[in-house]
């Protein structure tokens, strides 16, 4: 929680410079001025001004740490473009089965000198799950821009991770469905299995190869019809040394499944 | 081959997916004297991961899965759909009885059932019946 502007304590100081309850004892505001990570702070206290010039130097001033918040600032952080995907099967066997897998890919770019940007897309990764992009037909392999972060060159993470959570909603039950994290492909870099909430390093803009993460769903019934929707909700977090993770991107992603059973004779 | 994005650590997060049910296994189907299915009565049935009905095994292949006819303890209120009459018919599920599979009854209900499904989705309790489940799932 941002620190105000007035009733400035020592103890909220140290509270959000260490990410942690306010409190603290033998509080040093030199230390805890030449401890705080959001070096780009300026006071929000109207007419302040910090005679060290900024946090760091001295003399070192209550009034310096109006407004201040300890967390990982953004230059930009914004939706590039949605997609959803769907898939309609049908069987003329007992079982109808469905279901296939698309990709989120992040590359590491500039988007001016010493910023970096950490660029998303989004992939139809074949052509069992037909996507949708801002309305119009996805081509199988493309990447298509999701999301971008950007970060000025003080406040570069270190890592970061995707959190995903899937709400299923059968509007027609089926026998089984399931969502899976699967090793993403076709990129420099794959995810590897299992890559919920597993702390990738950034990399460098130097680096600008693509890494994949794969999303990967199953569904099927027997001698009858199935209707499932997947809402997969992707949360993507960036760490850095001395800040609380920070919560960037928060977003939901549909994908309909749709099973017809054509036999209409139980074998 | 790709490479491996390289990891910082490896966190495993137990996950609850939750599921909200909506079959002909536990709609009620109001039918007239002549067996013909006028309105559904539907209620969402609300399951986790971690909370699931008894299984099923299917038919063929042995294959286990919920089974979702069974009423879960979270569910929302009942609605009615009203079936208009052109998606109106008397046939019913098959209920997977093979001794007494009827080609044109599994053609007929199937093809209605899809028509309804949509009824059912596109009813104005639809959304309101998911979120009075949703919150009860997320109050566990």
């Amino acid at each position: 929680m941002a620190i105000g502007t007035t009733n400035i304590s020592l103890g909220n100081i140290y509270g959000e410079v260490n990410n942690t309850l306010p409190g603290g004892t033998n509080v040093s505001l030199k230390t805890q001025s030449e401890s705080a990570s959001n070096t780009g702070h300026t006071s929000t206290i109207s007419g302040y001004t910090s005679p060290g010039g900024g946090l760091t130097g001295a003399p070192y001033g209550m009034g310096e740490f109006g407004g201040y918040v300890n967390a990982l600032q953004t230059v930009a952080n914004q939706t590039v473009g949605s997609a959803s995907f769907a898939q309609v099967a049908t069987s003329l066997q007992n079982f109808v089965v469905g279901g296939g897998d698309w990709q989120l890919v992040n590359k590491s770019l500039t988007a001016a000198p010493g910023q970096l940007q950490h660029f998303w897309y989004i992939e139809e990764s074949n052509s069992a799950l037909l996507g949708s992009y801002n309305g119009s037909p996805m081509s199988t392999g493309a990447l298509y821009g999701w999301h971008r972060v950007v970060f000025d060159s003080n406040n570069i993470p270190d890592s970061y991770y995707v959190d995903v959570n899937t709400t299923i909603t059968f509007r027609d039950s089926a026998l089984q469905a399931s969502f899976s994290d699967l090793a993403g492909s076709g990129e420099t870099y794959s995810s590897g299995n299992s890559w919920d909430n597993t702390v990738y390093t950034l990399l460098p803009t130097s680096n600008s190869g693509g890494t994949a993460f794969k999303f990967f769903f199953t569904v099927n019934d027997e001698c009858d019809d199935y209707g499932v929707d997947f809402n997969t909700n992707v949360k993507i977090y960036y760490k850095k040394s001395g800040y609380p993770d920070l919560l960037a991107v928060d977003r939901n992603i549909q994908t309909e499944l749709d099973g017809y059973w054509s036999a209409s004779i139980c074998q | 081959m790709d490479i491996l994005a390289p990891t910082v650590e490896t966190n495993t997060v137990e996950k609850v997916t939750f599921q909200y049910i909506i079959s002909h296994e536990n709609w009620i189907e109001n039918r007239n004297d002549d067996g013909v299915c006028e309105s559904l009565t539907v209620r969402v049935h609300g399951w986790t991961s971690e909370y699931q009905p008894p299984s099923k095994t299917s038919y063929h292949e042995g294959i286990e899965g919920p089974d979702y006819s069974h009423d879960s303890l979270y569910i929302s209120d009942p609605f009615t759909v009203v079936i208009p009459e052109e998606l109106q018919t008397n046939a019913t599920f098959h209920n997977h009885d093979h001794d007494n599979m009827d080609l044109t009854n599994n053609e007929n209900y199937s093809a209605a059932k899809r028509e309804w499904n949509k009824l059912v989705k596109e009813s104005s309790e639809y959304a309101t019946a998911i979120e009075q489940v949703k919150a009860q799932l997320e109050a566990l």
